[in-house]
This record gives C-alpha cells, structure tokens and sequence, in this order.
C-alpha cells in the first residue's frame, strides 16, 4: 500500500529500514502490540456503536420496510427466540465496532507484515 | 490505503442505494401470494452478506496491489 501512518516519504523509508533489521522476536513483539492495539480499538468502537445500535438497525432496516410498504405488505419484522433482539445490537455494534476504526487497526495490524510484502514483491518482480 | 477504503465504502453505498433494494424488491413482489415472516436475524444475515461482500468485490483492484 502506498500510504502510511507515519507522514512523509522518508519517515517510510527509514521505519521499513528499521523493520528490516529487526530479529525474528521483535518482529513476533512487534505484531503481539499491533494485534493488542487493534483488539483495543475495536472494543472502543463497539462500545462507542452500542450507544447507537437502535439507529443503525434502523438505518438498515429501512430498505426491506420500503420493499415490504411497496407490496402493500405487513411493515414489520419479527424474531423468533427472546434473546435474537439482544444478539442483534450486540452483533451490529460489534461488526460496527470492527468497521469504524477500520483504518486505524488495520494499517496497525498491516504494518506489522510490511518487510514481508516488500521482500515478496522484490523477489517475485521481473528484473528491469 | 485510501483507495481501499473509498472503493469498499463505494461498494457498500452501490449495494444499500441500488443494489439492495432492487433485489428485494424483486424477491417480494416474487412472492406476492405468500405473507412474509422475516425474522431480524435472517434479515441482518442478508444484509451484511450483501454490503459487505459488494463493499469487498468492488475493492478487488487495491488488493492486486499487494502482490504485484
């Protein structure tokens, strides 16, 4: 990917340099924070969605309301088990909790495996 | 970065404006003589599966960028 967290050209350049004379454990050390700081922004955003759960659902309901409206259909949906509700907010705020931080946790997460991408696609490129 | 995200959210947007509600409006009108029992997890299943995997398929060429 071109773009980064870290800014500048040259701030890239001298954290891949960096991440390449890293041993084997801090790269394992490395990916242990990543994975941490990703699980932690994760459960920030589902905590942060569950406030608005009510209004997501919401939001996604309304174009099977307006297909059912348009059929002159019954405009309402239904559950089949007491706790299906719960699940659902519970569901929906952690699936929203994973996309709303998504930049932020997946280019920590994907950082992590930058030197590898870089040496596959040296390795793998036809030579100029 | 940014080109993947902008694709995955214009996929995502395509499937909940067009895409989406075309379908059920096909499938409903389909079975116009059956009274329909939707249940919220079947629906949300639906959906997700549909946003979410047009959001996925439409970022398709940034993913090529890792491999090339």
């Amino acid at each position: 990917m071109p773009d980064t967290d870290s800014g500048t050209t040259t701030d890239t350049q001298s954290r891949e340099d960096l991440l390449r004379q890293m041993s084997f454990l801090e790269h394992l050390e490395e990916l242990r924070k990543r994975l941490i700081y990703s699980v932690l922004s994760v459960v920030v955003g589902f905590f942060a969605c569950y406030a608005f759960a009510e209004k997501i659902y919401g939001l996604m309901q309304a174009p099977i309301l307006t297909a059912l409206r348009n059929h002159h259909m019954s405009d309402s949906l239904v559950y089949l088990s007491p706790t299906e509700p719960f699940n659902l907010y519970i569901k929906i705020s952690f699936l929203a909790g994973v996309f709303l931080p998504a930049r932020s946790s997946s280019i920590k997460f994907g950082c992590s495996f930058r030197p590898a991408f870089t040496a596959m696609r040296s390795a793998t490129s036809f030579p100029s | 970065m940014i080109s993947t995200v902008g694709l995955f959210i214009a996929g995502g947007l395509f499937g909940f404006k067009i895409a989406f509600p075309a379908a059920l409006d096909f499938l409903i009108g389909y079975s116009a003589q059956f009274k329909p029992m939707i249940t919220i997890g079947e629906y949300t299943d639906l959906f997700l599966t549909i946003i979410i995997g047009l959001g996925a398929i439409l970022s398709c060429p940034s993913w090529s960028f890792f491999w090339r």
